[in-house]
């Protein structure tokens, strides 16, 4: 992947390193400006060597992400519901990846059993505020997904150097839970369960069956835009 | 074909000189013994809802392993049920071990409960297999007696008048020798040892059902032979070995030989070179095992890394430790199965555990070495152990190690599946250590009766959050002894939260908990509720007249 990456400059300098003269059409600048703005997010992607591909979710909920996917060495903040927190973790724990869920002690398991967490594959920890940032580091370099709670909050600059590190290893940082300190301004992708519609339950009757939940997502780059969105879960 | 070749050679000269004669030793319901509890007490330990052993009094109940613990109490209401801890186990078999080790050195560990022993040089001193069996029996009862604590009247328990205690058997080979440590129980309760005659153990075996063969009773080896129809030993032994080959790979054929009673035990490397052993020097002295958990973890990664590297695997650990007086204690494991780190850290913590608790280390330890016994070129096996999966498994449990020399080795959990009626009870933290990657208690698909259908809360409140549930009037919900609700549920207040407007809600479900237990006893109802304005969703439970919310479905 390293070399891939490397090898992409030299394989089509043609257009990009062509002198931009001023006489040439805007529209053949532009095209230009593209395709090398793409050849180096495409290298910066790629050169991270512990980088691979994003992790997938499951098909539902791909909309709710700027890339249909969990982009590796992102922060998303899911506020507002832990299930859908399960429902985004699920697709790539079944697959592999490897997650750990930090000072969560509420998390259900039946429910992220069911919604298809391999728990072989699942640690759970709850460490002190004075542990907190050695424990994540050593985590972040170790699983591919890192589902954080509330408590205990770091500090903004504890934070910083856990994102840093997070996009370095490739590691995914789902913070679960509402708007916390230490984390402003993080999150690539802020979702926002804001309405839940139970189906399954009447007055006396019947049992919770499903829910659709109106998401809102915001977020920077391509996620600047607030959207609102509904899923099904489960 | 290089694999044909070595293993036609094996079986030509395996042929020729016998496997080594052992004594094996098996404890059966070893973890309710190492429980220490009298012995007239109905005991069993419980793993993922099913009982994994049954003391005596218990199964004089009915209580038998592999049964619920529902089906348990039920049989026996009054039986005492403890978790599974293979630490416990492990450290209390140590004052068998301790025992036996008066008697034969070389011992060697394959599970808590189970060991076994080179009958060469014993025999001789004792004056034959059928001796020595005699003496090992008497010392190991002894020693089992004193593990059970007096009874209340101050005089000894009847340890000794519970039959069944301890099996001991004599046979070629290790599996063949555990086969007739069991049998001496199940045929005489074990007051007798079982010896086999050198070079009958094929006829001993061929009676023996075909899935006793491998240790592991869920093989799906022995379950296709069981399909296929073969389902004694002896029928599976007069296959040709090279048809067995053919089908079912290496593996296959080291069972097959077991089988034929021509257990192969020769290793590839008669003594393996000394660099394929690690050592560690803790300073200052160890005095505790949790000490001890980052250390081992290293170790044990090493040490297999070593083999790997080589394209080999042991049978065999030994774990040597030098204490601060100049004293060296040793001990063999043998492993049944593939080798993982950890396996081998546990199996190290296990003998470190089992050494500091009977005080055989005053001044601490201040080396550990682990020495590779019967190593052999890893043929059949290390396929299994270079996956994509195991890369990424290893970095996982490498980071893991980190965060327990951080914060403490029972400080990182894993989620274990133990069955219940509530979200809550459905799953428990387990450290890490403790919780066997390979055999992870599954939940079934079967349904549990009396739990809250799914889907399962989000979030589960440890402890539950206190709850206001109060009707169209103002007055408080109840639930009446019929399981019928009183008025339906109009607002809900969680906590000092404000009042919400419950927009729709479903039950009661009452469960009447162990109600023949006076101290135990739980009669509970629960509801699902919908709130108002966001839509959540919360598990309420009703018990004496105050609700509780259990669990959110957010």
């Amino acid at each position: 992947m390293h070399e891939s990456a490397a090898r992409i400059l030299p394989v089509e300098p043609v257009e990009p390193f062509a002198p931009v003269t001023p006489d040439r059409p805007a529209s053949d600048r532009a095209a230009t400006v593209l395709q090398l703005r793409r050849a180096v997010a495409q290298a910066g992607v790629e050169s991270s060597p512990h980088v691979g591909a994003p992790l997938p979710v499951a098909p539902g909920l791909e909309q709710l992400l700027p890339d249909g996917a969990l982009r590796r060495g992102t922060v998303v903040e899911v506020a507002g519901s832990p299930a859908l927190a399960i429902a985004l973790a699920a697709a790539s724990i079944q697959a592999g990846a490897w997650a750990a869920c930090v000072g969560l002690p509420t998390l259900g398991w039946s429910a992220a059993s069911v919604a298809g967490w391999n728990l072989s594959r699942v640690v759970a920890v709850t460490p002190s505020v004075r542990r907190w940032s050695g424990v994540m580091a050593a985590l972040v370099d170790a699983m591919d997904l890192l589902l954080i709670g509330p408590d205990p909050a770091p500090s903004a600059a504890e934070a910083r150097r856990l994102h840093a590190r997070a996009r370095e290893r490739g590691a995914v940082l789902l913070l679960v839970g509402g708007a916390r300190s230490g984390w402003e301004d993080r999150a690539d992708v802020r979702l926002r369960a804001v309405t839940n519609a139970w189906s399954g339950v009447g007055q006396g009757w019947g049992h919770l069956e499903s829910v659709r939940m109106v998401v809102e997502c915001s977020g920077r780059r391509a996620a600047s835009r607030s959207r609102r969105i509904e899923v099904d879960l489960p | 074909m290089t694999t044909n070749a070595m293993t036609t050679n094996a079986m030509t000269t395996n042929a020729a000189d016998r496997p080594t004669r052992l004594l094996a030793v098996y404890c059966p319901d070893w973890p309710v013994i190492a429980l220490e509890r009298p012995a007239e007490l109905p005991v069993a330990v419980l793993r993922a809802n099913r009982i994994v052993a049954a003391g005596h009094a218990a199964r004089a109940e009915g209580v038998l392993p592999g049964l619920r613990r529902r089906e348990a109490q039920a049989r026996c209401p009054q039986l005492e049920l403890h978790d599974y801890d293979p630490n416990r186990d492990a450290r209390v078999f140590e004052k068998v071990l301790i025992a036996m080790e008066q008697i034969a050195p070389q011992l060697e560990i394959t599970t808590p409960g189970r060991c076994a022993v080179p009958t060469i040089g014993p025999s001789r001193l004792h004056g034959g297999d059928r001796a020595l069996a005699k003496v090992v029996l008497g010392r190991v009862n002894i020693a089992l007696n004193e593990l059970t604590v007096p009874t209340s009247g101050g005089a000894r328990s009847t340890r000794a008048a519970a039959p069944g205690c301890v099996g001991v058997g004599i046979a070629d080979g290790p599996r063949c020798a555990a086969l007739a440590a069991e049998e001496s129980v199940a045929r005489t309760s074990g007051r007798k040892p079982l010896v086999i005659p050198p070079g009958a153990s094929a006829e001993f075996l061929a009676s023996l059902p075909v899935g006793w063969l491998d240790p592991d009773p869920a093989s799906p080896l022995t379950a296709t032979l069981v399909r296929l129809g073969l389902r004694t030993i002896g029928r599976f032994a007069a296959l040709p070995p090279s048809d067995v080959l053919d089908r079912f790979g290496p593996q296959g054929l080291a069972l097959h030989q077991v089988a034929t009673g021509c257990e192969s035990r020769q290793p590839v490397l008669a003594n393996p070179p000394t660099d394929l052993s690690v050592l560690a020097e803790p300073d200052p002295p160890l005095e505790r095992v949790d000490q001890a958990a980052f250390l081992v973890k290293v170790l044990a990664e090493e040490f297999l890394g070593q083999l790997a590297a080589r394209a080999l695997i042991a049978d065999r650990v030994l774990v040597m430790v030098a204490t601060a007086d100049g004293e060296v204690l040793e001990r063999s494991w043998r492993h049944e199965g593939e080798l993982t780190p950890s396996a081998v850290a546990q199996r190290v913590r296990w003998q470190l555990d089992g050494w500091l608790a009977s005080g055989r280390v005053p001044g601490g330890v201040i080396r550990i070495e682990l020495h590779p016994q019967e190593v052999r070129s890893a043929e059949g096996v290390q396929l299994g152990l270079w996956g994509d999966h195991a890369v990424v498994r290893d970095r996982a449990v490498r980071g893991v190690a980190r965060v327990q020399a951080l914060v403490g080795a029972d400080a990182v959990t894993v989620p274990e599946w133990q069955g219940g009626r509530t979200p809550a009870e459905q799953y428990r933290l387990v450290p890490f250590d403790l919780a066997d990657p390979d055999h992870r208690p599954d939940p079934t698909d079967r349904p549990w009766p009396g739990q809250i259908p799914p889907p399962y809360p989000s979030v589960v409140w440890s402890p539950s959050k206190s709850a206001q549930v109060l009707d169209a009037n103002g007055g408080l919900v109840g639930v009446g002894g019929r399981g019928r609700i009183t008025a339906g549920p109009a607002t809900c207040r969680i906590e000092h939260g404000p009042n919400s407007v419950v927009r729709s809600w479903a039950g009661p479900w009452c469960a009447d908990e162990r109600w023949w237990d006076p101290v135990r006893h739980r009669r509970r109802a629960r509801l699902q509720v919908v709130l108002e304005p966001d839509g959540m969703a919360h598990l309420l439970m009703l018990e004496d007249g105050r609700w509780w919310v259990e669990a959110s479905y957010q």
